[in-house]
């Protein structure tokens, strides 16, 4: 009885004890980096590219190489790397290049566990770094095959599109990357002191193929497990619009030759990306995409002109481009099987003969001069290009049937033989290089476009939002003469493009969008407050992409019927109104100011637009029976993982080591002998031996 | 426990033969342990009426055994080498699908 009292006691002070310091020992052995980059798995039809840890994670001694001569120095010092069984080496951003790496592979071989890159401030990042290939989206055969190969980008080192065994991550942040410095420097004096070691757990689920991770994405034993989703194919929702008048409903058949598209992209790509980051694509897409909206909001103001005419412009947005073009391929299909555009039969679909011309906006940067392709030389309006150029000092015609740079026009035109309709390709290069020096990389964002995103504002005027306004109006001007036959000149309000650039580049939950979608249900862009548009590759289905809801909201604005801008309806008119009408959408909104013509101010309009918004997955996922391994599409998908993490660690000596493993040996050996001694010598009921 | 010894030799070549027939409902183990436990039954013990037969059952149940061991042997080493080279049915024999690696 009294020993039992003792033994509750003391319990009860070892509980009180370990209940004060809530935290895990083995939590407080390390040191975690949450906002870390990861390079993750993609696979497609014939390889997979990116990264790949164990599932436990890759860990390893950690070692810091900072420049040219630490890396000679390292790479030569065969008795520190046979001393230790994996390394895992922090490396300068600076140094990411296909040479090092292969070097650091070669010279470590199996040890290299694991790439760690940093960045040491933000205004030390590399003046290039872009790891696309050289000629992007020219690795496999989905591109418009001209003979002449251009290196569109000659600082991209291809690491992209290469298959690592072990992970790597990438520091962004000053402060992670101190700490890190603080803690190397603090423990790897020497041999003889404890070391830090660094664990990268990256782990993705897919493997192989994308024919057999799809395979196997549905392999399920029915009760026994549930089936596991490995990987997903990449796609989103490629997005047009069109004035809402100009529809071609039957019996009106349509004309040939009478629809112009006008193309932007909605994704970009980055080798490191991290859940809550940003995603860099200020170059492009999003300059571009900018430029695309802006001019549907021309093309809206003056819509009494254009619908006069029997030729119908088409907004169009891709998403899945950067990947080998999947949404051009995607887009292509729809119009080959008659499912452009999709929605109420009666309207005529859109076939190659009815196309007049593609005009794509691409690759665009803050620069002096833009440069404008056209292609085929047969098929190109002269007229269109002289004019352009006349109304934009800016713009420099390429040499007629140069090739084309990387741009979803490519498919366009590739997949109609180039016979059907011209391709014009606006983008800022200089003598076939792109002026994007971080293209599809995460480093691309507004610093570049010469913006200060800390201090921008919803109404700020920046020299990018003048220089937009500077490409903008001519080409719209342009447009209109050609298309219409009217000189005139069309303005853009500033502020229209500037808060385009502050909702684009900064904040999405910005007045904007609220202006422009219902707000009676709540808003759903609030969870993404304080985040910019991102730019990456997404997957079907899509999760959480609020790129297409945004795009779709804003472009149908714009191009909205503004007829009813100058009528004050009720909600309930407006539902009346969309009940008779199985074409267009209607909604009831708030408005927005400054795209608002007439006089009259109301609480809310009904705006009637034309959307659509279809799956940009490649077709190789959509046809049945479609063999994976075949190469008529691409076949992207994306792996899916569960947690990616850092955390560094502190390796002991070797002394250390054996010390802690013969006292706990001695301590095993010494419990023992314990509960012998208490079985045998006292009379406590359940030590004694049992005697049934 | 049921001990062998006490029972009479009429139930014990009962019992043999029962497990010898029920190992040809795809039951190796069955056959295994017929082997073992009669053994000493069947080869080690003075001679009784029924144990001719109990040694015809305990061979035969060897021989099982041993014909269920290769074939386990074989399909095991043919799986784990032409998994991934089977194609699709590779992958609809494996019960835990791999997760990260081919």
């Amino acid at each position: 009885m009294h020993l039992s009292f003792v033994f509750v006691n003391l319990l009860l002070c070892v509980m009180s004890v370990s209940c004060v310091q809530p935290k895990r020992i083995a939590d407080q052995m390390y040191v975690s980096f949450d906002r870390a980059r990861s390079c993750v798995r993609r696979l497609n039809g014939t390889h997979e590219i990116g990264c790949q840890s164990s599932t436990s994670g890759n860990s390893g001694r950690m070692y810091m190489i900072d420049n040219d001569q630490e890396f000679n120095s390292y790479i030569t010092d065969t008795k520190l790397i046979d001393s230790y069984r994996s390394f895992i080496v922090a490396l300068n951003v600076n140094l990411f290049t296909a040479s090092y790496v292969d070097k650091l592979m070669t010279s470590l071989g199996s040890k290299l566990n694991g790439l760690l890159l940093y960045l040491k401030s933000s205004s030390s990042r590399p003046d290039y770094f872009s790891q696309d290939d050289q000629s992007p989206n020219h690795r496999y055969s989905y591109y418009l095959n001209q003979t002449q190969v251009v290196n569109w980008n000659p600082q991209g080192t291809g690491l992209f599109f290469r298959s690592f065994p072990f992970p790597m991550m990438f520091i962004d942040e000053q402060e992670d990357y101190e700490r890190l410095v603080k803690f190397y420097r603090q423990f790897n004096i020497s041999q003889s002191t404890p070391t830090c070691g660094l664990e990268l757990n990256t782990f993705q689920n897919a493997a192989h193929t994308s024919k057999t991770c799809m395979r196997r994405n549905g392999i399920s034993h029915s009760f026994i497990d549930s089936a596991e989703t490995m990987c997903d194919p990449v796609g989103g929702r490629n997005i047009y619009s069109k004035l809402p008048q100009s529809l071609t409903i039957a019996p009106k058949v349509r004309q040939p030759k009478s629809v112009i598209l006008i193309l932007a992209a909605t994704d970009s790509f980055q080798m490191f990306l991290k859940a809550k980051g940003t995603t860099g694509g200020a170059q492009q897409p999003a300059t571009a995409l900018i430029i695309f909206l802006s001019l549907a909001h021309l093309i809206g103001q003056e819509q009494n002109e254009f619908n006069q005419q029997d030729k119908e412009i088409i907004f169009v947005t891709l998403d899945g481009d950067a990947l080998d073009y999947s949404a051009s391929f995607k887009f292509l299909f729809d119009m080959k099987n008659g499912n452009f555009p999709t929605g109420n039969r009666n309207e005529d679909p859109i076939r190659s003969e009815h196309i007049h011309s593609i005009i794509e906006f691409q690759s665009l940067s803050l620069t002096d001069k833009l440069s404008l392709y056209a292609y085929p030389s047969a098929l190109v309006n002269q007229t269109f290009i002289d004019t352009l150029k006349q109304n934009n000092p800016m713009i420099v015609s390429a040499m007629p049937d140069s090739p084309l740079p990387p741009a979803s026009s490519q498919i366009f035109l590739r997949e109609t033989s180039s016979s059907s309709f011209p391709a014009y390709i606006l983008t800022s290069n200089h003598e076939n290089e792109l002026s994007n020096h971080y293209y599809h990389s995460f480093f691309d964002d507004p610093s570049t476009l010469a913006i200060n995103i800390s201090s921008l504002e919803y109404n700020s005027t920046t020299e990018f939002s003048q220089w937009v306004k500077r490409v903008v109006e001519p080409f719209a001007q342009t447009l209109i003469e050609l298309f219409v036959g009217l000189t005139m000149n069309v303005t853009i309000k500033q502020e229209i493009i500037n808060n385009l650039v502050y909702c684009v580049l900064k904040n999405i939950n910005c007045p904007l969008i609220h202006n422009v979608t219902n707000q009676t249900t709540g808003n759903g862009f609030d969870p993404f407050n304080e985040t910019s548009l991102p730019f990456s590759i997404n997957t079907d289905p899509i999760s959480s992409t609020v790129t297409f809801p945004f795009v779709q909201n804003i472009l149908s604005y714009l191009l909205r019927d503004r007829m009813l801008d100058t009528m004050n309806l009720t909600e309930k008119a407006c539902e009346q109104l969309s009940k008779n009408d199985t074409f267009r959408s209607y909604t009831y909104v708030g408005g927005y100011t400054p795209s608002i013509m007439s006089d009259a101010f109301f609480s809310g309009y009904c705006v009637r637009s034309y959307s659509r918004s279809v799956s940009s997955m490649s077709p190789a996922f959509v046809i049945d029976n479609y063999d994976l391994s075949q190469t008529t599409y691409p076949v992207w998908t994306e792996s899916r993982w569960s947690t990616i993490s850092l955390r560094l660690f502190i390796i002991p000596t070797r002394k250390h080591e054996i010390v802690t493993l013969v006292v706990g040996i001695l301590l095993l050996l010494t419990s023992f002998i314990v509960c012998l001694i208490l079985r045998y010598y006292t009379k406590i009921s359940l030590l004694q031996p049992s005697s049934s | 426990m049921v001990s062998l010894a006490r029972k009479s030799p009429e139930e014990r070549l009962t019992i043999c033969r029962k497990y010898y027939l029920g190992g040809f409902a795809f039951l190796p183990l069955l056959w295994l342990i017929n082997f073992i436990w009669f053994f000493r039954q069947a080869f080690k013990v003075e001679p009784y009426p029924q144990q001719a037969e109990i040694r015809k059952y305990v061979i035969r149940s060897a021989i099982g055994t041993v014909i269920w061991c290769i074939i386990i042997i074989a399909w095991n080493i043919i799986f784990q080498q032409l998994r991934t080279r089977m194609g699709p049915v590779g992958d609809y024999l494996t019960f835990v699908v791999p997760r990260g690696y081919y």
